[in-house]
C-alpha cells in the first residue's frame, strides 16, 4: 500500500522513523462487583484512596527525577483531586444509597468530568484528562488490578487516542521515539511532558489515522510539522534521514547559543530580540526558542485589520497580556498602530493617497484619530499592570512636536486611569522610531524627550535614497547599507549616547548576519529580528571584537556605495 | 454573612498553581467557604469545584464564608487576591 500522511499539529519538536505500537484504551469498563455493606464499601474506597495517593507520591517522584519540579507539578494536581472534599462526600452519598464503592465513585468521577469538559476554557477543560486518570487509578485497586500498562519491548512510536500523565511517564524513555495521539493540544500533558523529555510529538490527529495504523508499522513522526506518515516509501524515509540529520545539527547550534548573550570577544554585549506581531503563542514560542531576550518590536496593526469595528481596550490587553506573559519579565516594546492609506481599514475610512508612504500614517494618524490612539495606550498601560519591561514606541516620527502631542496623549491617559483606580504599568520607558531622515538629522534634539530610539531601517533608507522599496525597478536602491543610510545611523547612535538613552535597530537590517559586526561598530545597544535570524546573529557578533567591529564600520562609512560595503563585508566576514 | 467580590487577575486564572493555593488558603480555616462566578457557585475547599467555576483571567468572583473564623479567612483570601498569588 501506497505511504499515508495524516496532519496534526506540531506538539513536540524534532522527528522519529519506526515501529508503531498502539495502546488501545487502557481504562476499559468496570464490572460491578459483590456488595458489601455501607461500612465495608466506605472502608474499601478509603483504603483505595490512600493507596492511590502512595502510588501517586511514587510517580511524583520519578517524574521530578525525569523531568524536574515544573513539569511533575501535574502529580501534585492529581493528589489534590484525591483528596477532594466534594467529590468523596459525592462518592460516600452514592455508597450510602445503595451502590457499590466502584459503581460510586465511578460515577462521582465521572459527574465532575462532565461538569470540566462543558467548560468553555479549552485550559479549563483538560483537567478532565487527569480527574480521568485519577479516579482510574482508585477503580484499578478496588478491583485489585496491578498497575501495568503494556511496555513496547524494542524502542517504537507511541499512538494512542489520548496518554494520561501516568501513562505518558510510565513508559520507558528509552522505548520511545515518539508519540502520535488523536485528542490533546498544545498544552495537554503528553505534549509538555514530551517537550520536557524532548521526544516528537504530534497530537490532534485525525480519528481515521487511529484506524489507519496498526502494531509494528512503520511511521515517521514530524513534530516540527505537525505531520505523520504511515508505512512511508523507502524515498521519503531516505529524505526524513537526510532531514533528521539537518535538524539535529541546527538544533545543536541553536541550543549552543540560545542562552548565550551576544557578546563580542571583548565583551561588549548587544541585546538581541525578536520582531512580533499576529502568530500568538506560537510566535513567542519560536521567539524564545530561538534565543530572543525580549520582544523588540511588537507590530500592533494585526490587531486593526481586516475587520469591521476597531478593537476594543479588552481585547487589545487580552492580547497584549499574551506577549507579556509570554516572555515573562522580558523586555517587550509595543509599537503604537503603524497605518497609512495603503491598507483598507474599513472603520477608519481614510482616503485613497496618491502616496500612502508620505501621508497621513503611524503617529501622524493616531494624533488625528485620538479615540483609537487613547484606546491603545490605555490597553497597553493596563495590560502592563505588575508586569516589568512595558515599552511604548511611536511610529513614523518626524520632529519634536509630534512626540510632545503623543506623550502629552499618554500622560492624560495615566491621569485617566489613576482617577478610574485602574492598575496600570506605571514605570514605562517611552521610544521613538528613527525612519524619517528629518528625525535622524535632528536626533540629537528629539533624544532629550524620549527613552530610547529604535532605527527602522527599511522605511529609513527607502526615504533617505527616497527610493519606493515596493517599486519594481526603484526598489532595490533603498538598500540599508548605502553609507548614507549607515552614516545616519552612527549620527543617531552618536545622538543617543550623547543623551544618555539607548539605541536599537529593528528593520531587516538587524537580522543580516552580513552587517552585524558594523552594527556592532556603530555602537548599538539592541538588535530586533525576525526570530529564524537570532542565532546567526548572536553568533557573528560572538565572533567579533568590538575594536575590530568600530574599524569595520569606519571603513564601511567611507566607502562609496551599498554594492561596495557588501563587497567589504564579505571580504571580512568571520 | 461576610462576603467579599475580588477579580481574578492571574493570568492563567483560578487554575493550576492559583487554584491550588486558594483552596489550600480556604482549608486554613474552620469556616463554611463558597465561592460564586457568575451562576456557578462552589466549596472553596473543594479544587473540582474551584476548576468547574471555570474562572479564567478577569472573572469576579464573589467569596462568601460563614462560621467563627469567617472574617480571617476572607482576609486571607483577599491578600492571596491582592498579592496576585505570589505573582506571574
Amino acid at each position: 500500500m501506497r505511504e499515508r500522511l495524516y496532519q496534526g499539529t506540531p506538539a513536540s519538536p524534532g522527528m522519529a522513523i519506526g515501529p508503531a505500537f498502539v495502546i488501545d484504551e487502557w481504562a476499559s469498563e468496570w464490572k460491578e462487583q459483590r456488595k458489601e455493606s455501607v461500612q465495608e464499601e466506605l472502608q474499601r474506597l478509603k483504603q483505595a484512596i490512600l493507596r492511590a495517593e502512595r502510588e501517586i507520591d511514587e510517580l511524583h517522584k520519578e517524574a521530578i527525577g525525569r523531568l524536574g519540579e515544573e513539569d511533575a507539578a501535574i502529580f501534585e494536581a492529581h493528589k489534590m483531586f484525591l483528596s477532594d472534599p466534594d467529590l468523596m462526600e459525592r462518592a460516600k452519598q452514592l455508597i450510602q444509597q445503595g451502590s457499590s464503592a466502584v459503581k460510586s465513585w465511578s460515577s462521582a468521577v465521572d459527574e465532575y468530568v462532565s461538569l470540566l469538559e462543558d467548560l468553555d476554557d479549552p485550559v479549563f477543560r483538560a483537567r478532565a484528562v487527569d480527574l480521568r486518570d485519577v479516579g482510574d487509578r482508585v477503580l484499578r485497586i478496588m478491583l485489585g488490578k496491578e498497575q501495568k500498562i503494556p511496555v513496547p519491548q524494542s524502542p517504537s512510536i507511541i499512538v494512542a487516542a489520548e496518554l494520561s500523565p501516568s501513562q505518558t511517564i510510565l513508559i520507558p524513555r528509552e522505548m520511545v521515539l515518539g508519540f502520535c495521539t488523536v485528542l490533546g493540544t498544545t498544552t495537554s500533558h503528553v505534549a509538555i511532558l514530551s517537550r520536557g523529555l524532548g521526544i516528537p510529538a504530534v497530537v490532534g490527529l485525525p480519528p481515521e489515522f487511529l484506524a489507519d495504523v496498526s502494531e509494528g508499522d512503520e511511521l515517521i513522526v514530524d513534530g516540527n510539522e505537525g505531520v505523520v506518515i504511515v508505512s512511508p516509501e523507502e524515498s521519503t524515509v531516505e529524505r526524513y534521514k537526510r532531514e533528521m540529520e539537518k535538524w539535529s545539527r541546527s538544533r545543536e547550534m541553536l541550543l549552543s547559543l540560545r542562552d548565550l548573550e551576544a557578546v563580542s570577544v571583548d565583551g561588549r554585549r548587544i541585546e538581541v530580540g525578536a520582531n512580533l506581531g499576529g502568530g500568538g503563542d506560537e510566535e513567542i514560542k519560536l521567539a524564545l526558542d530561538r534565543g530572543a531576550e525580549g520582544i523588540g518590536l511588537l507590530r500592533t496593526e494585526f490587531l486593526y485589520m481586516e475587520r469591521e469595528h476597531p478593537p476594543s481596550e479588552e481585547e487589545q490587553i487580552t492580547e497584549y497580556r499574551r506577549y507579556l506573559d509570554g516572555m515573562s519579565g522580558r523586555s517587550v516594546i509595543f509599537r503604537t498602530v503603524d497605518i497609512g492609506g495603503d491598507k483598507a481599514i474599513p472603520y477608519l475610512r481614510l482616503p485613497k493617497e496618491p502616496n500612502p508612504f508620505l501621508g497621513k500614517r503611524g503617529i501622524r494618524l493616531s494624533l488625528a484619530e485620538k479615540d483609537l490612539f487613547r484606546t491603545q495606550l490605555r490597553a497597553i498601560l493596563r495590560a502592563g499592570a505588575g508586569h516589568r519591561g512595558v515599552k511604548i514606541m511611536f511610529p513614523m516620527v518626524s520632529g519634536v512636536e509630534e512626540i510632545r502631542a503623543a506623550r502629552e496623549q499618554l500622560d492624560s491617559v495615566r491621569n485617566e486611569l489613576r482617577e478610574e483606580k485602574e492598575r496600570f504599568a506605571e514605570e514605562v520607558e517611552v521610544g521613538v522610531m528613527i525612519e524619517v531622515p528629518s528625525a535622524a538629522v535632528m536626533a540629537d534634539v528629539i533624544a532629550s524627550e524620549v527613552d530610547f530610539f529604535s532605527i527602522g531601517t527599511n522605511d529609513l533608507s527607502q526615504y533617505t535614497l527616497a527610493a519606493d522599496r515596493t517599486h519594481p525597478e526603484v526598489g532595490k536602491m533603498a538598500d540599508a547599507l548605502e553609507p548614507a543610510v549607515l552614516r545616519l545611523i552612527k549620527m543617531v547612535s552618536d545622538a543617543a549616547h550623547e543623551a544618555g538613552i539607548w539605541v536599537g535597530i529593528c528593520g531587516e537590517l538587524a537580522g543580516d548576519a552580513l552587517a552585524a559586526p558594523v552594527l556592532l561598530g556603530l555602537d548599538i545597544d539592541e538588535l530586533s529580528m525576525a526570530p529564524n535570524s537570532i542565532p546567526e546573529v548572536k553568533s557573528q557578533i560572538r565572533q567579533w571584537s568590538y575594536e575590530d567591529a568600530k574599524a569595520l564600520a569606519e571603513e564601511a562609512l567611507n566607502l562609496e556605495s551599498a554594492e561596495a560595503v557588501r563587497k567589504l563585508l564579505r571580504e571580512r566576514k568571520l | 454573612m461576610p462576603e467579599i467580590t475580588l477579580r481574578v487577575e492571574h493570568p492563567v486564572g483560578l487554575h493550576a498553581r492559583p487554584a491550588a493555593l486558594f483552596v489550600q488558603t480556604a482549608k486554613k480555616f474552620k469556616s463554611d467557604i463558597r465561592v460564586k462566578h457568575g451562576d456557578k457557585e462552589a466549596n472553596a475547599k473543594s479544587i473540582l469545584g474551584v476548576l468547574t467555576l471555570g474562572a479564567n483571567q478577569g472573572a469576579v468572583v464573589t467569596i462568601r464564608a460563614e462560621g467563627e473564623d469567617a472574617e480571617e479567612a476572607l482576609a486571607a483570601i483577599k491578600k492571596l487576591f491582592d498579592d496576585n498569588f505570589g505573582g506571574v
